[in-house]
């Protein structure tokens, strides 16, 4: 390493200048050695001085021209000494740096780790003590394929301090190899270093205000977003906005983060614009006393004043940007359903994620799934209630226990899982093949039950039975309410996402209370129903009739297990499919030598039970034998099967990284995330997301359409849904370039697209 | 002060309910009522914790010796533009403008003006730009610099009360005793010696301007250099 100086510290400190002096003789000897056996570009590399080393480090060996070429300033401080951050604070400067560069290369702005308060006295600067590293990006032209090396010069300026300050510079060169030729002053770890250090730029819907003596910023978290940490401080971009030294005032109520502290000098004149962008920072203590975790916000400024936090904690409805006029950093903007609104679940207050999961548990049972099941139950119970009000009442009641206790053993795994740290969401029962198989099965038993094919007293498989039992049975009554639940999984409902969403981010307790009202609100209608013989009265009187729907019933399960067995072919491909099927073909068979064997002998019976429950095992062993080694076949390629995650037409394949490209090139992005198994999904891309005029807007606009199919687990995927607050599918995102995303319902209509793409 | 690297001066305020369930919203609003009534009036009570003056407002009021001995009070000066100027000669940011003579010409052209020039030390003994009366005088006369005094307030008083707080920082008050302009010497924030040729001069367009009876184009400016050495 050559050591040559080409700094000199500009300093009037007396001491400084005989330092500088001292050096600058030694410097100029080394490099005139240096200049003697190296050709390089004009600067030195690194360069010491006595309180930091500055060194311009390139992460990648080689640069491929028309390829960025990410580039790493090291300072090195001093112990007991600091740099600064782009806003220094109350004193100090952030480094600079000038630089000469051969033409086809461009550089980027220099970009600033997250930094920490240093107090001073009765004042406060943000900097950096030890090492800090600022990556930067030089862009470069595809013209300058065949030159053999780009030579660098950065002339970097940095104020560094203790209690006095010395400003500081130095020239470094660096010649960057072009093409295949390998420089081994590479350092991609040290790229990798910086770049962890780096704020992360994040979407919170952030208001901000200033009255009398108070700046006051209100950020809303993602949901459940580091359990219930506060944070460390906050660090705005913008020198004079908030007295640095002052206290912060940082309070969490939820998911809610309250600031409040004093203005700084700017916000005396009243001309000086509010701008309260900056860094929230919370501390990461696991990762060392210092380490810290910066959260880059973009803050809407209120015209009116903001809401008092009681008035803003149950305030619910999506937060229409309040910005000032002509602010377009929009908060996270929300459509609305055409159905109300499925909130954003950062908005959402326990009672009113309560209020939407009892609505959202009423409208489950309107899906194609569940309605049939609950149809023919509903009428046997009203037959029963005819005739014996209270026994239909006991009926009602304990279907409604057997719902809730589903759901409450649901949310149980649900949350053991989450808190045993698996990355999963809302319909990860159904991101296994082996419970898609499973799944498939009993709606082909449910199905071939209401053909008539065989039939049961009680029991999970007595469904319908009431109509022609005497309905004796609670347990069959209970068992009806758990199946109800099993089946109705799959068809998440627009109002559950946000508050399944919201009950996975949340304390344990509250994650199960909001499960539990899902579960309320799925059995209130059943429930009143059989405590309301008035409306018994005024339905049709039983007859043949019954006995007809029900046989039209089994068709919608027969379909719906047709889809089950679409989505493990997604899953898992068609050798899986052959074998689930194959058992599906042994679990019939089996059904029916229980039904043709019912009206023999006792042994007669006992030999159809017999064979019942060896085809039940032998197509359960199938199915598990047969997602087993797919699973392992999965595991082993570390690659789902491609049918499941290629791109789809005019769709590519979303992953974080193809997001953030298609961002960084300025170019507008749509994600839809979605699941094979999610019937909203399908029903939105088809009624949508694909029409002709869409797909045209879509080109017209030259949008960037990602899709991130959550079929299977994608941990990748369940990061980007939590960002947002969610845990399920349909969610649909749009990114316009240069502002905040905005969030589309999870109900899609070919207007409301049109209508979000309008602006691009 | 030694390295600043005390955790910050940062008070959470933990929320008291985190999340509770649906009924406990009453309670909820209650405290939140609470915590707002109890922030508002601790603010307003105790007030922030550095003065911090208004352009447009009355110039906190001061008295401090002088290098020659004498006690100077703002007062003094009533019915005359008074100009302070916040000042650690180490500084390089000081140095940079007292190095090209910016800090001197302007000072000159302003005292033959009829404004009174005062250069404020607030650094505490044994910090960097303490000085002794006599190494005061001395480095007036070295560098050719013309304030009308040069005060010492090592206590930092004078100098809090302004919430000055860099070298150099400068003020300007009106005949009428109001603080008209506070901030920057100039828009380039550096210390670079050749950035002062070009520089916007802050201090020298408020004096033109209040001398012409215009408003103050850029009344409050970002102030850059060293951190006031204060006595902690």
């Amino acid at each position: 390493m050559t050591y040559r100086r080409s700094a000199l510290p500009v300093s009037a400190d007396p001491r400084a200048l005989a330092r500088a002096a001292r050096r600058h003789v030694l410097g100029a000897v080394a490099a005139t050695a240096a200049a003697l056996f190296t050709a390089g570009p004009a600067g030195a590399n690194p360069v010491s001085t006595d309180t930091v080393t500055a060194e311009l480090v390139p992460v990648i060996a080689a640069v491929t021209p028309g390829e960025p070429v990410p580039l790493v300033l090291r300072l090195d401080v001093r112990a007991g000494w600091h740099v600064y951050w782009r806003n220094p604070g109350d004193s100090g400067l952030p480094p600079t740096v000038a630089w000469t560069l051969p033409g086809g290369v461009a550089a980027g702005p220099l970009r600033f780790p997250t930094p920490e308060r240093f107090p001073v006295g009765p004042l406060v600067n943000y900097g950096y003590g030890g090492e800090v590293l600022f990556p930067t990006t030089l862009a470069t032209s595809p013209a300058l394929t065949g030159r053999g090396s780009l030579p660098i010069e950065a002339a970097v300026d940095w104020l560094v301090c203790a209690d006095i300050c010395i400003p500081e510079s130095a020239t470094l060169g660096l010649a960057l190899p072009v093409g295949s030729a390998a420089s081994d002053a590479a350092r991609p770890d040290l790229g990798d270093r910086a770049a962890a250090a780096l704020p992360v730029v994040v979407d919170w819907p952030a208001r901000g205000s200033a009255i009398a003596r108070t700046v006051r910023l209100e950020v809303d978290l993602p949901v459940g977003f580091r359990s219930d940490a506060v944070p460390s401080g906050y660090f705005p971009f913008e020198d004079g906005m908030i007295d640095h030294a002052a206290p912060q005032r940082i309070t969490r109520s939820g998911d809610r983060l309250t600031i409040e502290t004093t203005p700084g000098y700017r916000l005396q004149t009243t001309d000086a614009a509010l701008d309260l962008d900056g860094l929230i920072v919370f501390a990461d203590p696991d990762r060392g006393s210092a380490a810290r975790s910066g959260y880059q916000i973009a803050v809407a400024i209120a015209d009116d004043p903001p809401s008092t936090p009681a008035g803003a904690a149950a305030g619910t409805g999506g937060h229409a940007d309040p910005a000032a006029g002509g602010d377009d950093r929009a908060v996270v903007a929300v459509g609305l359903g055409a159905a109300g609104a499925p909130t954003p679940a950062a908005e959402l207050s326990v009672s009113v994620a309560i209020g939407f999961a009892v609505l959202g548990g009423l409208l489950l049972n309107l899906m194609p799934c569940v309605f049939p099941v609950l149809m023919l139950k509903a009428l046997g119970a009203l037959d029963t209630a005819r005739v014996a009000p209270a026994r239909a009442r006991a009926h009602g009641l304990a279907y409604g226990a057997g719902v809730l206790a589903t759901f409450g053993a649901l949310a149980g795994v649900l949350v053991t899982l989450i808190a045993a740290g698996a990355q999963i969401g809302w319909g990860f029962q159904l991101q296994s093949p082996l419970v898609v198989a499973g799944l498939a099965y009993l709606f082909l038993v449910v199905g071939l039950n209401l053909s008539g094919m065989f039939a049961v007293g009680t029991g999970v498989m007595g469904l319908g039975g009431g109509v022609r039992d005497d309905g004796s049975s609670l347990v069959g009554s209970a068992a009806t309410g758990a199946l109800a639940v099993v089946v109705a999984t799959p068809c998440t409902a627009p109002f559950m996402g946000a508050a399944v969403g919201y009950a996975l981010g949340q304390p344990p307790a509250t994650g199960v209370a909001v499960f539990l009202a899902l579960g309320v609100g799925m059995a209130s209608p059943f429930v009143l129903l059989s405590f309301a013989p008035a409306v018994a009265r005024r339905l049709p009187r039983p007859g043949p009739w019954m006995e007809r729907l029900r046989q039209v019933m089994a068709f919608p399960m027969y379909a719906t297990a047709v889809w089950l067995v679409w989505v493990l072919g997604r899953q898992s491909g068609a050798d899986v499919v052959a074998a689930v099927l194959s058992g599906a073909v042994v679990l019939g068979f089996g059904l029916w030598v229980f039904g043709a064997t019912r009206a023999g002998g006792p042994a007669w019976r006992l030999v159809g039970g017999a064979v019942a429950l060896a085809a039940l095992v032998g197509a359960g062993v199938i199915a598990h034998g047969a997602t087993a080694s797919d699973r392992a076949a999965a595991t082993a390629a570390a690659d789902p099967p491609a049918n499941a995650r290629q791109g789809d037409g005019p769709w590519q394949l979303y992953s974080p990284a193809a997001l953030e490209a298609a961002r960084r090139a300025g170019t507008p992005v749509f994600v839809n995330f979605t699941a094979a198994w999610c019937i909203t999904c399908l029903v939105n891309e088809q009624v949508a997301l694909s029409t002709a005029a869409v797909d045209r807007r879509f080109d017209e606009a030259g949008v960037v359409r990602l899709k991130g199919d959550w079929t299977r687990r994608d941990p990748e995927i369940t990061a980007a849904l939590a960002r947002f607050g969610r845990s399920g599918v349909p969610f649909y995102v749009l990114y316009p370039p240069g502002a905040a995303p905005v969030v589309l319902p999870q109900l899609l209509t070919e207007d409301s697209v049109l209508a979000a793409l309008a602006d691009l | 002060m030694s390295s600043g690297y005390r955790r910050a001066r940062i008070v959470p305020v933990v929320s008291p309910h985190p999340a509770e369930p649906a009924g406990a919203g009453r309670w909820r609003l209650g405290a939140l009522i609470l915590l707002v009534v109890a922030t508002v009036s601790l603010v307003g009570v105790v007030g922030p914790t550095r003065a911090t003056p208004r352009v447009g407002g009355p110039a906190p009021a001061f008295t401090a010796i002088d290098s020659h001995g004498n006690q100077v009070s703002l007062s003094d000066y009533a019915g005359r533009t008074v100009v302070l100027e916040w000042t650690n000669h180490d500084c390089p940011f000081v140095a940079k403008h007292y190095g090209t003579g910016n800090m001197q010409a302007i000072q000159r052209d302003a005292v033959a003006a009829g404004v009174v020039w005062l250069s404020v030390i607030s650094s505490a003994p044994g910090t960097q730009g303490h000085l002794s009366p006599a190494e005061a005088n001395a480095l007036t006369m070295d560098r050719a610099a013309a304030p009308t005094k040069v005060l010492f307030d090592p206590s930092g008083t004078v100098g809090r009360a302004y919430g000055a707080r860099v070298t150099p920082h400068m003020y300007i008050i009106d005949p009428g005793g109001t603080l008209v302009y506070m901030g920057g010497i100039d828009d380039r924030p550096t210390a670079r010696w050749r950035d002062v040729d070009g520089a916007t001069n802050y201090v020298r367009q408020a004096l033109d301007e209040l001398a012409a009876g215009v408003p103050i184009s850029a009344p409050v400016t970002r102030a850059y250099g060293c951190t006031v050495k204060y006595a902690s």
